[in-house]
């Protein structure tokens, strides 16, 4: 009875009380099946792994992959590498989406320089960005500096084209007003294009996130000497699985973090 | 009183690869200052661009406009323009778009903004300044776009089919609402409609365009009779029956 009252709370009819309580146990029964999923899937892992059924040295299981991060906590190194990826990550992903959104002002600046330069684009962003790495190691040497190149690499120019685009797609009653006031091309674009546009600059964050993550295990697979793309790496070479898991674990929740802080940016900035 | 505005063998034409268009050709009419003229015709005829043109968005290329004896290029931030689409900035509030056009001109001075505020209380929003446009009706944002465009002072008021989007109530609040801050702040206006019921109850002067490419038909003069009472009342008035028709028999289809 008591959690009826809960699922009903706020009604102000009979009527707004049954929608209510639909409305809110379906969501809590949502909530119940994704937590059992989550459950059986590990729990799972786990009992298949001690009952023999599959390989523990190949797959795993879930308490081989807690020893194995507890081992890197006794060893002091647990969080170094997580916050060397993290860091490039995040100034990839940034310096990607900031770079792209300045070369998109450069472009729409100039419409002529945008239409020399439109197949150069469409060339750089059908070129896959990891077939760089080598010349990036090679100008930029072996560590932190190229993994973020690789980063941005991966998102500037996507950020580019989808920013443009956005940049030519505001509304042309806006740029009607403002010229009519006698705006210059610097108000229109401070006024008008920017502001407009601010919510597909998120999205691009939010694409750059999940593909920033791709440039930076990709850098660490190639050069480093510290992070979780290194992890993975070594931890195939000398075929400990467990820590190639635990990497992957702790990438999944990271990647999910970050993604879930720009969507709670992006909900404030929604009065638009 | 003089001669405020004046349109010399106004010629305009588009280009495109494949042909050239003439929207407009060899237009002339003048305008007293203080007066208010709605022009009319069938879409396409060329309305729009006519007002754009005077509006400084598009070039002059043949004939010339004069407004107050200047050209009209060096009376760019004298013309205030109204859209059909209100175009309010969906991410600034109400009073902050009022505003936009002062702060673009830089001449957002306290003064200034307090007259910018002054003029949503008169469209009948003070209340709502602290608001963002989507939580105004139609008809509200069409007239926070009036006062936006009132705030900067123009000397000439454009309004292109402002109403033409809004239901019957709300375009006759509105056109009430112009006509007497018309009355009041005697600004040379010229409108463009399709709505000849509308051109009747707003203008001194209608002026009918033919299409393809745009001539001047006819300038319809509006009796004193008619010119004085609100638009509602007009659309009830004796001699409104006779004018709709003479407008009809003149526009395109």
């Amino acid at each position: 009875m008591k959690q009826m009252i809960t699922l009903e709370k706020g009604a102000q009819s009979t009527h707004h009380a049954r929608f209510l309580r639909k409305y809110r146990l379906q969501n809590l029964s949502v909530w119940i099946a994704r937590l059992t999923l989550l459950f059986l899937l590990i729990g799972g892992w786990e009992w298949a792994s001690q009952k023999g059924y599959i390989d523990p040295f190949l797959f795993s299981s879930p308490t081989l992959i807690l020893k194995e991060a507890q081992h890197l906590i006794q060893e002091g190194v647990f969080f170094t590498h997580i916050l060397q990826t993290f860091l490039e990550t995040t100034v990839g992903f940034l310096g990607g989406t900031l770079l792209g959104i300045i070369l998109a002002t450069i472009i729409w600046a100039s419409p002529f320089l945008s239409k020399v330069l439109d197949p150069y684009l469409v060339v750089l962003n059908s070129l896959p960005k990891v077939a760089l790495g080598p010349i990036f190691i090679v100008t930029l040497g072996a560590g932190f500096v190229s993994i973020i190149a690789m980063a941005i690499a991966i998102t500037i120019i996507i950020t580019t084209l989808v920013i443009y685009n956005s940049f030519q797609t505001v509304d042309p009653n806006y740029l009607r007003l403002v010229r009519s006031f006698g705006a210059n091309r610097f108000q229109l674009y401070r006024l008008i294009i920017f502001p407009a546009c601010i919510p597909n600059m998120i999205a691009a964050l939010k694409v750059n996130v999940g593909l920033a993550w791709v440039g930076v295990i990709v850098g660490e697979f190639l050069v480093s000497k510290a992070g979780l793309g290194y992890l993975i790496i070594y931890g195939f070479q000398v075929f400990n699985l467990h820590l190639v898991m635990m990497s992957l674990a702790i990438i999944a929740i990271l990647a999910t973090l970050m993604y879930q802080a720009i969507a709670f940016i992006e909900h404030r900035f929604k009065h638009i | 009183m003089s001669t405020y505005v004046e349109v010399r063998d106004l010629t305009h034409r588009y280009w495109d690869v494949k042909s050239e268009t003439i929207a407009l050709k060899e237009i002339s009419f003048s305008l007293k200052e203080g007066s208010f003229l709605v022009v009319v015709g069938s879409s396409g005829c060329g309305k729009s661009t006519l007002l754009s043109i005077l509006a400084g968005l598009y070039p002059i290329h043949e004939g010339f406009i004069t407004i107050d004896g200047n050209s009209l290029a060096s009376c760019q931030k004298r013309i205030g323009y109204v859209l059909q689409k209100d175009a309010l900035l969906a991410w600034r509030t109400i009073k902050q778009n009022v505003q936009l056009g002062l702060e673009i001109q830089g001449i957002a001075t306290l003064k200034n903004k307090q007259y910018a505020f002054d003029l949503l209380d008169q469209v009948g929003l003070g209340h709502v300044g602290d608001h963002y446009p989507h939580q105004l009706s139609g008809g509200m944002r069409q007239r926070v776009a009036l006062a936006r465009t009132l705030a900067v002072k123009p000397d000439l008021l454009l309004l292109d089919e402002p109403f033409s989007a809004l239901d019957i109530k709300n375009k006759i609040h509105l056109e009430t609402l112009l006509k007497s801050i018309h009355k009041q702040q005697k600004k040379t206006t010229i409108l463009v409609t399709h709505d000849l019921e509308e051109a009747i109850a707003l203008g001194d002067d209608v002026l009918v365009l033919s299409g393809h490419p745009g001539t001047v038909r006819k300038i319809m003069k509006i009796p004193d009779s008619i010119k004085n009472i609100p638009p509602l009342e007009v659309r009830g008035h004796t001699l409104f029956r006779s004018l709709f028709e003479e407008l009809w028999r003149e526009v395109d289809l």
